[in-house]
């Protein structure tokens, strides 16, 4: 079985070590987790998903559970092989291609408006194709765009985790919009974790909001530190506060590493000549996992929204 | 109230399971509700605020697994934690050697003689899949709706060009060569076909010809858009040339919602050079000037359905088996109507003068339509969701208001939830607050089983009305009337004896078209003589 690509961090960190030694951590049908003994997580996927921070794709279409991979194996990782004796399975690294996890700012950039009238569309794919079972319906009813009217969600799918959790969200709302930012941390520290799924709902709209604010502050050439301070504090907590995959995206997610698709995302909002694209690329992140594409877009759509509002007085067209 | 909760240290399923198993615990007879999640604190801070807190769940950290149930009898609780072991060893059992190839490409390699393609993907990439499986000779039957008039027209044209049936986008229900795709079910194979833009409506006549002691060639959905004038019928124009050289089939069934003008001028003047038998039914439009004698007008499924089987009869040697089992299948449904008008008037006599409106609650937007048009017939004034009639439409499709009809699969409820088909608790919901409602005097609903659909909807619709009872502590014979209409063959996967059985323990009405349902509705309300 052979690597098709690989991330370069992930490629360096193997080259260097000579041994790694780790031990299966999760397993799904077309992926799965180990969790080496210095606790970090190496995802390896099948070819049908995209690239991710810290994992290698494969060659072909896999299905692990069916080849007998279970949780709690031992990993071997050495001389460009992976090895899970218990199986008999390798995974040959050799003629994997690298792939660079790092942000893709955008250089022929979109209009503000431009911009504006994105969200908006974001704003309607979620309406429309997004799932609600985590706290989407949550932060559609805040209606943040000051241009636009916003939709009114329905009141029919504001579940439980919503109705816990709104206090303290709209708190960190309310602190993300007036600039106090270490207040505005210390709340998304309290609401870490929160939420269904494997990558709680809660930490899936904090990734869009991280990611959303690196690419917008690179997008308005403004050297503030937004992002890394909210990225900075919400690190500090984050590790015993959630769940070991969820911790290893919203690490990742802090420097504006993700992957593959929802950088694409990012991407198409902030370029010029890419609406055609938006949807689509929002309708490919929107089927991650149960609700976890909705999650991460509406916080995609969240942070874009509070930054158009916070520079509106600025030119129509940005410089680089 | 009691707790039953299961843990999973250090365990991982994907995010699309664990909503799985939420859905089947909450579905659990007496849970009250259910959480299910990883153990971080915040988590279990809303366990704990909802009073569903365990020792065990106290202790779990960010990288356990739970699942918690509130339940109202202490004696379910081994049935509860039953269904959570189960359902979580089943993933286990059903990911074991499943083959289920990830492109088109694959799958063509897999098997290089496959000619047709159902595709359901969001409509951005299924525009470029139904593309991709056209350029590659497959007929397409294309599930996914959000798709532009502009591209449903240049697939279609695509199509033609290359004597491939398009089927949708929008097209849910189809029976190709006997195999049920998508929301279909298991009927008898014979020789009446059926072209249809409507979905439930093509189940149901499916259904009832299947009663009725008949069966079908060919079901081929065309996509509710393709009667409009900017399609211009193109599917449902190509596969009636298909079915007229279909020696298997003798008769021909067209359904959809009224059709535009001109394109159903040009599908009659096709019916007028023809030699088959057509049965066609445009739900609510009137009759044209058909100048040839095979072509025959039907105002309801449920007369369609019987219409189409008496000329197959005819069509074929005479066959006194065949034309009994016929006669006796309509008499028994006669018999049943009557029968259930008789127990329903009794009912009225035990309810409070207050009750005096009808709601139906449809999962199949063609069957509410059927019963407006029904109950619109006999001088009814009845408010709905579905367009027509402006004066009648309800402000806000989440309210009824006196007599009222709703298609529950309408956008305005399925934004980011699933079909009431496929997931009824829209309808469930809805159920529980027309129960409370003190005005109303009966409630119509359908019950489509087959492929696609729920795998227990008649449980679903028994277990609701169950809990409504329950809740009910006085003046416990003072509620609604229910009349289901019921949508299914013995063939098909949910069993349906026992779906009637469910349904009449629940106390409702069964019955087997939504003609006849709805007839027995209008019976009740113009007993009180307030319609």
């Amino acid at each position: 079985m052979k690597a098709k690509k690989i991330c370069n961090r992930l490629n360096k960190a193997i080259e260097e070590k000579k041994n790694i030694y780790g031990f299966i951590h999760s397993v799904h049908k077309r992926a799965f987790n180990i969790m080496t003994s210095e606790f970090k997580l190496i995802s390896v996927m099948n070819c049908e998903h995209s690239m991710a921070p810290c994992s290698l794709m494969l060659d072909r279409e896999e299905n692990f559970v069916s080849l007998g991979i279970e949780q709690g194996m031992r990993v071997i990782i050495f001389e460009e092989l992976i090895d899970i004796p218990q199986v008999s399975l390798a995974i040959d690294l050799m003629e994997a291609q690298p792939w660079d996890p790092t942000p893709k700012f955008v250089v022929d950039k979109a209009k503000r408006s431009e911009i504006a009238e994105r969200i908006a569309i974001v704003e309607k794919c979620i309406y429309e194709f997004g799932r609600f079972e985590g706290i989407a319906p949550l932060v559609l009813r805040v209606n943040i765009r000051k241009s636009g009217e916003g939709f009114v969600h329905s009141q029919a799918n504001y579940n439980k985790y919503c109705k816990f959790i709104e206090k303290k969200f709209l708190r960190l709302i309310d602190h993300l919009q007036e600039d106090r930012l270490k207040e505005a941390a210390k709340i998304a520290k309290k609401i870490m974790g929160f939420g269904p799924g494997l990558t709680p709902s809660v930490d899936d709209v904090l990734v869009g909001i991280m990611l959303s604010l690196i690419y917008f502050l690179h997008y308005i050439g403004e050297d503030r530190l937004e992002a890394k301070l909210l990225s900075e504090e919400v690190l500090k907590a984050v590790k015993n506060e959630t769940t070991a995959v969820s911790f290893k995206m919203l690490t990742f997610a802090s420097k504006g590493e993700t992957n593959e698709d929802i950088r694409q995302l990012l991407i198409d909002i902030f370029s010029n000549n890419r609406k055609e694209k938006l949807i689509k690329s929002l309708k490919k992140v929107l089927t991650f996992g149960a609700s976890s594409g909705t999650d991460i877009i509406c916080g995609i759509y969240l942070g874009c929204s509070i930054m158009i509002n916070k520079y509106e007085v600025k030119s129509d067209v940005c410089s680089s | 109230m009691f707790v039953a909760a299961e843990i999973k240290k250090n365990t991982y399923y994907d995010s699309v399971y664990l909503m799985r198993i939420t859905k089947e615990i909450e579905k659990t007879e007496g849970v009250i509700d259910v959480l299910v999640g990883m153990g971080t604190e915040l988590n279990k801070e809303l366990v704990s605020s909802l009073s569903m807190m365990t020792k065990e769940i106290e202790s779990l950290g960010p990288n356990d697994f739970f699942v918690v149930a509130k339940i109202k009898r202490e004696e379910i609780m081994g049935v509860v934690t039953k269904k959570i072991d189960s359902l979580m060893n089943e993933k286990k059992k059903n990911n074991v050697k499943e083959h289920s190839p990830a492109t088109l490409d694959s799958a063509l390699k897999y098997n290089p003689e496959i000619n047709f393609a159902l595709i359901s993907l969001p409509g951005e990439y299924a525009i470029e899949e139904a593309k991709k499986a056209l350029e590659k000779n497959l007929h397409v039957m294309l599930f996914s709706d959000n798709i532009s008039v502009e591209k449903e027209i240049e697939l279609k044209l695509f199509a033609k060009q290359k004597g491939l049936l398009m089927m949708g986008p929008d097209c849910g229900t189809a029976i190709i060569n006997g195999i049920p795709l998508a929301f279909a079910n298991e009927v008898s194979r014979g020789n009446i076909g059926i072209i249809s833009a409507s979905g439930t409506g093509a189940q149901e006549v499916s259904v009832l010809i299947d009663k009725l002691g008949s069966g079908i060639s060919q079901l081929i959905g065309t996509g509710g858009r393709d009667l409009k004038d900017e399609i211009g019928g193109i599917t449902m124009i190509q596969a009636i040339e298909a079915l007229e050289k279909d020696e298997n089939t003798k008769i021909i069934v067209l359904i959809s919602k009224p059709p535009s003008e001109n394109v159903a001028e040009k599908i009659f003047k096709m019916l007028n050079n023809s030699k088959k038998n057509y049965v066609v039914n445009f739900i609510g439009s009137e009759s044209k000037n058909v100048s040839n004698s095979k072509t025959h007008f039907a105002y309801s499924l449920e007369e369609t359905a019987k219409m189409a089987v008496e000329l197959a009869n005819k069509s074929t040697v005479r066959n006194k088996e065949v034309d009994a089992k016929c006669k006796k299948a309509i008499e028994e449904l006669k018999a049943k109507e009557k029968e259930a008008i008789a127990s329903a008037k009794n009912m009225v006599g035990n309810l409070s003068v207050q009750r005096k409106y009808m709601r139906g609650l449809f999962t199949g937007g063609t069957l509410a339509l059927e019963a407006m048009n029904i109950l619109r017939g006999r001088g009814m004034e009845v408010y709905s969701n579905l367009a027509g009639d402006e004066r009648f439409i309800l402000s806000n499709a989440n309210d009824s208001y006196r007599n009222a009809c709703v298609d529950l699969g309408d956008d305005v409820f399925t934004r980011g939830r699933p079909h009431p088909m496929i997931e009824p608790s829209i309808r469930n919901e809805r159920l529980i607050k027309e129960i409370r409602d003190e005005d109303v005097l009966v409630i119509l609903m359908d019950c489509v089983l087959g492929y696609g659909s729920h795998e227990n909807p008649a449980g679903e619709i028994a277990n609701t009305l169950n809990l409504a009872k329950k809740d009910m502590t006085n003046e416990e014979n003072d509620s609604p009337i229910i009349v289901v209409s019921i949508i299914g063959t013995n063939k098909d996967p949910q069993n349906l004896k026992e779906s009637i059985i469910d349904l009449e323990n629940a106390g409702a009405i069964v019955v087997f078209s939504t003609a006849q349902a709805t007839r027995i509705v209008a019976e009740i309300t113009k007993s009180i003589g307030e319609c």
